[in-house]
């Protein structure tokens, strides 16, 4: 996939197109083999610093609805079950959007936020789109092929098609 | 007369097309896509050696990688994904020893149907 040189400390691979093609795909884990030479910290090292992670960098679209989770416009249950599943954790790892007052905890205070605004609706924006390059499993021809896909979302009082 | 009219007409093209500009910008203003970082920790890591063929090390400190006799594991879950538009993502770790050469690795995908708990070389 990709290969890269260092001296010591951090090595980076770029991994967003296998993220994005794993995705597309339904998978929900990623696993990934190295070779080559080193002594890479694990995740029992003892350094909370220096374990493998991989960077995210997300572009969201903020919700103007409090509790709003998920961002699909109406707070409900799906929103209670991703706090739910984040409870109590710390951000991160607990999912930041869940961290409803930014304090760093996903709490009771968080879930007050979602019960005050609960089953409030919003429609969505008027139109915008999202964009993501995904790379497309070949037959084993060394040309890869990248793919655009654009989603619009267009809101008729808080219905949604894409 | 007929110069006056246009003008007027104009000024109140105008005037519509500012007030209009102005709601839709108040209606986006609180929905102009942001970014935020976050890190991913790996859910299982271990490595495998054709050396030692049936040991497991899945809780083990260090992932030891040596061109092909020691191959390092990585595994991710990608749940807190599925509703994020993806900017970015950089698989990063640490090579805690160095050296006083260049190292070079290479990563590639692998198959999911492994947990660090069982994974040797011979399976």
């Amino acid at each position: 996939m990709s290969t890269v040189q260092w001296f010591r400390g951090w090595v980076r691979f770029d991994v967003r197109n296998c993220i994005l093609d794993h995705l597309s795909r339904g998978e929900l884990s990623v696993s990934f083999v190295i070779t080559g030479g080193g002594w890479f910290n694990s995740k029992e090292c003892g350094d909370s610093a220096t374990v493998p992670r991989i960077d995210i960098q997300d572009i969201s679209i903020p919700p103007d609805l409090d509790g709003d989770i998920n961002g699909d416009g109406i707070v409900d249950v799906t929103d209670a079950a991703i706090m739910g599943a984040n409870w109590m954790q710390t951000v991160p790892p607990g999912y930041y959007k869940a961290d409803l007052n930014q304090d760093g905890i996903i709490d009771v205070e968080d879930a007050s936020i979602r019960g005050a605004h609960w089953q409030e609706t919003e429609p969505l924006p008027i139109a915008y789109s999202s964009g993501y390059t995904f790379t497309v499993p070949n037959d084993g021809d060394a040309e890869v092929t990248y793919l655009t896909i654009m989603r619009f979302y267009i809101s008729t009082s808080g219905t949604t098609g894409s | 007369m007929e110069k006056k009219a246009i003008r007027n007409l104009s000024s109140t093209t105008i005037l519509i097309f500012l007030i209009m500009l102005t709601l839709v910008n108040n209606a986006f203003a609180s929905r102009i896509p942001d970014t935020h970082d976050f890190g991913l920790a790996a859910s299982d890591d271990t490595y495998t050696t054709i050396n030692n063929p049936s040991k497991t090390s899945g809780s083990e400190p260090l992932i030891y990688v040596s061109f092909n006799d020691w191959i390092g594991w990585l595994k991710f879950s990608l749940t807190p994904l599925m509703d994020t538009i993806l900017g970015d993502a950089k698989l990063c770790i640490y090579d805690w020893f160095g050296s006083m050469r260049f190292q070079e690795a290479s990563v590639y995908y692998a198959s999911d149907n492994w947990d660090e708990e069982t994974l040797c070389w011979n399976n």
